[in-house]
């Protein structure tokens, strides 16, 4: 004990304990939410009748189904990263440092695909590209015809393995390019500019300089691209099957849903699989990622010089279009023209075009249910957990070190759980006693939460990575506590990159499969579960509508979220008084 | 060090016994060693050294931007840091101005809004007009009218007033520079240091000030404290730096110096006499009592050396050497003249535009080297 006088004023301001216990009960939370069902999967599949037992293991592992899934799964995902990383990374050179951009659309033009729920853009290609009714299958038939090629139209369904590629590129694509793009925006443009003056054409300066300058971010990149196509569900789901071609996550989906009693117990097993799986790779992407730097909001603004591209500049913009085109109009235009007929067919006759599909739509209570559902919930949702991630993050960034690190990793985890295992786990674990949440909108929120936090945080992380860490020490400085420099400084830099994670999360959301499969019932649809009952019924024309209802609420939602947080800094920060 | 006897001023920042040190996993790196400052009322301290040396540490220690490890801060004698107390108050509590070298101005904010912000985080009471205050800062510094805009709108340099706006709206006990102008031109630099000063005598404030360079540091400072490894090796005004640096890393630092090795004959208490290679010299005042036999460096900056032609201005008692011209670098208002001496050694010569012109050394020609009156500095080991 010492002897020293108090200065209560001087040591230990009271307002940091407050915070301190907002944030204990934020990650209490957010543990809770994550390893909850984490746990009760581990002990299931480990531990099923409390004690180790492995016979379930084998039981499972040797379906011959199962290693034609697991086959299929590591051939799609190794493809689909060895096209769309080399893609993607291209994009992004080309907008990021090369004149064929224009103006600040161009940035956005790339990531617009993702803005669109995966599942509306499969369904749009469906439209498109099957063998007797797509609307792309007769003319392209007919042109290859004309070039002498007599072509059975099977051989150019998206039901195949080149559709399935096909879409998981395309899918893919904006991941990469989100990646790639922020490296090249904080690379150093005189190395380029280095390249070109000791005579390097403007190809090979991309080969030789700026893709080795960015590798940390093509790794990184990479690793997230075969971890996505991992997970994928919808794609699979509404194409392999057709094709007969199944993957994992397809697979575990039946065990649960085509199986009578489900075989929760394999499906657990092989969660727990992928789980660690995934988690490796994780690992090695956090890795990677780490020793990437970050481009950094600051005082100043660098313009870099663009590389002019000369005659190659259009060809480059039209690819950017053709890709926009590809991934976006067609597959929501195949929808639309799909929604306003009365039953799906390739011949478009103006006159026979009309709502009634919407009327129908809208008149059962179930649709309208789902519907509001889904808004409802996606809104919540994706507001709580961009705010979480955005909390979390800035408490990261301002603890640093070892509590910052062990913050990442929590709230990356459920990114390595394919969301159809974890949505098993939130329904084994809260789903009955002592919850009895089985059928309530809560369940489905709970495991959006937990499954979505990864995105948001990684979202937020870059947000806050991003507000120059002087700008924040320059508000302390004069005179703001931390509650204060958070709501002045912090939050408002931060809140275009929030928002932009916002409506991200939101269009997954949106068109979430997963754990509307399993989670969602006749008692609380949600879209997700709508479009598996239409599309298992073949009600095709229902689907498109409800696919154009998901694509232009998308579309309104994300752009009315990116121009509310504009990054113009038009808006008051508060500075001016209390 | 020794300082002029002047009337004890108060103390704005008074800094004992401060230790950093770095811990990563393979090893450790002392950022600052056991530093004793004191800056005083309307002082400005400048800390000078080059990259790594521990000048910004040191700022951002009295900042609360780190925290030592050991030593104690205290600011308007009030103590802010006392490893020993354990003590760390954040840097809201310290009430401080500050420029940052990214200027670091909120760019969601418009330039009224960053200027004000200061002034609303403090008591009501002691906030007064805050539209007078800004408009009147912002006035001062030639920012008025731009109140409106963003950062994003204004050019380096008035940004970089917005910041100093902002750092003296407060009327903070001290405030802090780390290095705000090593972002702008060398013109706008030049302006910057101008206003700063005419500012300085206007307000009086207290600061530490960090830089590189030592033209600004040499400028703006009332103390300058030269920093190496951690340390502060010197800390007198600028003019006691420069012509009495206290050895080679200081003198070498804080302008060109001729330097050669020398060894100590014979030394009294105000002078000794020094041999090297082309001569023995006799060093005034040297910076410590010197002994004969101890080895070391003799300097001399280059502008106190005059050139002579072989044999000429016999009369005058300064030490000379007979060298050979190796070049002439014109550099407009001076020449620089290189001459090998004749013994070994070489010795660089700046001749202002006017002596040069009217008699211009010639390569390899002979020629005398004149070191003027007490200008040989004996520059330690």
């Amino acid at each position: 004990m010492t002897a020293t006088v108090a200065e209560p004023n001087e040591i230990a301001p009271p307002r940091y304990r407050a915070i301190t216990f907002v944030v204990g009960a934020i990650v209490a939370a957010v543990l809770a939410v994550i390893f909850l069902p984490l746990a009760t999967i581990l002990q299931r599949a480990l531990l099923p009748n409390g004690a180790l037992d492995l016979s379930l293991w084998a039981a499972t592992l040797s379906q011959p189904d199962l290693h034609y899934a697991i086959r299929n799964t590591l051939i799609l995902a190794v493809v689909t990263t060895v096209i769309a990383v080399p893609v993607g990374v291209f994009f992004a050179w080309l907008v990021e440092r090369t004149d064929a951009r224009w103006g600040a659309l161009s940035r956005l033009l790339p990531v617009i695909p993702l803005l669109l729920p995966p599942v509306a853009m499969t369904i749009g290609w469906l439209f498109l590209a099957d063998p007797r009714a797509g609307f792309l299958a007769a003319p392209m038939q007919t042109a290859f015809r004309a070039m002498g090629l007599d072509i059975d139209p099977s051989a150019l369904a998206v039901q195949s393995w080149g559709g399935l590629i096909l879409l998981y590129v395309l899918f893919s694509v904006p991941h990469v390019y989100v990646v790639a793009a922020a490296a090249f925006s904080s690379l150093d443009p005189s190395l380029e500019e280095a390249a070109r003056i000791f005579g390097k054409g403007r190809l090979k300066c991309f080969l030789s300089v700026s893709m080795p300058a960015i590798r940390h971010a093509i790794g990184s990149a990479s690793l997230l691209c075969i971890i996505s196509s991992f997970g994928l569900y919808s794609i699979p789901a509404l194409l392999g099957t057709a094709a007969r071609i199944d993957v994992l996550s397809v697979y575990i989906y039946r065990l649960l849903n085509a199986a009578y009693p489900p075989k929760i117990g394999q499906a657990v097993v092989l969660g727990v699989l992928l789980i660690v799986t995934i988690g490796l790779l994780w690992l090695a992407q956090r890795r990677i990622a780490a020793s990437t730097g970050h481009a950094q909001i600051g005082g100043m603004g660098i313009r870099p010089n663009r590389i002019a591209l000369g005659a190659w500049r259009w060809p480059a913009r039209i690819m950017l279009l053709l890709y926009v085109a590809l991934t976006s109009i067609l597959p929501l235009l195949a929808l639309f023209v799909v929604s306003l007929q009365q039953f799906w067919r390739p011949l478009v006759r103006l006159d026979q075009l009309s709502f009634e599909n919407f009327f129908e739509f809208w008149s059962t209570a179930q649709s309208r249910a789902a519907i509001v559902n889904s808004s409802l919930l996606a809104v919540l949702t994706t507001t709580c957990v961009v705010l979480i991630a955005g909390v979390l993050a800035i408490v990261g960034k301002n603890v640093g070190g070892k509590w910052e690190k062990w913050l990442g990793v929590l709230t990356k985890t459920p990114s390595a759980i394919p969301h159809i295992v974890f949505a098993v786990g939130v329904l084994v674990t809260f789903g009955f006693a002592p919850f009895f949440l089985n059928g309530t909108w809560f369940i489905i929120f709970l495991c959006y939460v937990a499954v979505f936090l990864p995105q948001a945080s990684i979202a937020a992380e870059a947000a806050v990575q991003q507000v120059g860490g002087q700008l924040v020490e320059a508000s302390r400085i004069f005179g703001a506590r931390p509650g204060r420099t958070f709501w002045t400084v912090q939050l408002p830099l931060i809140l275009p990159g929030l928002a932009a994670g916002w409506a991200l999360i939101f269009t997954l959301v949106v068109g979430e499969l997963n754990a509307a499969a399993i989670l969602a019932g006749p008692r609380n649809p949600v879209i997700g579960y709508l479009i598996l009952s239409l599309f298992d019924n073949g009600t095709y024309s229902q689907l498109a509508a409800l696919g154009s209802i998901i694509g232009v609420v998308s579309g309104i939602t994300v752009f009315a979220a990116l121009m509310f947080a504009r990054p113009r800094f038009s808006s008051s920060g508060g500075g001016g008084g209390d | 060090m020794l300082k002029e006897p002047t009337a004890p001023k108060t103390v704005a920042v008074q800094i004992r016994g401060l230790r950093k040190v770095y811990r990563s996993r393979a090893r450790s790196v002392v950022g600052v060693d056991h530093v004793d400052l004191d800056v005083a009322a309307g002082e400005l301290v400048v800390l000078l050294g080059p990259s790594g040396c521990g000048k910004t540490t040191l700022l951002r220690s009295v900042a609360g931007l780190e925290t030592p490890d050991e030593g104690e801060i205290s600011i308007d004698g009030r103590v802010v840091f006392s490893a020993s107390r354990k003590r760390a108050l954040p840097p809201e509590d310290r009430h401080l101005g500050m420029m940052f070298q990214s200027y670091a101005l909120w760019p969601h904010m418009t330039v009224f809004q960053n200027v004000a912000y200061p002034l609303s985080s403090m008591d009501p009471s002691l906030r007064g007009d805050v539209r007078a205050r800004v408009h009147d800062v912002c006035t001062r510094l030639g920012v008025a009218g731009f109140e409106e805009r963003f950062p994003s709108e204004l050019s380096g340099g008035q940004q970089q007033r917005v910041a100093l706006a902002r750092a003296l709206i407060g009327k903070p006990s001290v405030i802090l520079f780390d290095e705000p102008l090593s972002n702008v031109d060398a013109k706008v630099r030049r302006r910057l240091r101008q206003q700063l000063r005419d500012l300085k005598h206007e307000t009086n404030f207290s600061g530490i000030y960090v830089t590189h360079d030592q033209e600004e540091a040499m400028e703006l400072a009332d103390t300058l404290a030269v920093m190496e490894s951690g340390k502060i090796r010197q800390l007198a005004s600028s003019r006691e730096v420069y012509q009495r640096p206290n050895g080679l890393y200081v003198a070498g630092f804080v302008g060109e110096v001729n330097h050669w090795p020398a060894e100590v004959v014979e030394a009294n208490e105000t002078s000794a006499l020094v041999r090297t290679g082309f001569g023995t010299f006799r060093v005034e005042n040297p910076p410590e009592v010197l002994s004969p036999g101890r080895t070391g460096t003799l300097g001399v900056r280059p502008e106190r050396v005059s050139l002579a032609t072989p044999g000429a201005d016999a009369a005058s008692a300064d030490p000379r050497v007979r060298g050979r011209v190796k070049e002439v670098v014109f550099l407009g208002a001076r020449c620089e003249v290189r001459v090998d001496i004749d013994g070994g050694g070489e010795l660089m010569a700046w001749l202002f535009e006017a002596v040069s012109h009217r008699s211009p050394p010639v390569v390899g020609a002979q020629i005398d080297a004149i070191f003027e009156a007490t200008s040989l500095q004996w520059l330690g080991p």
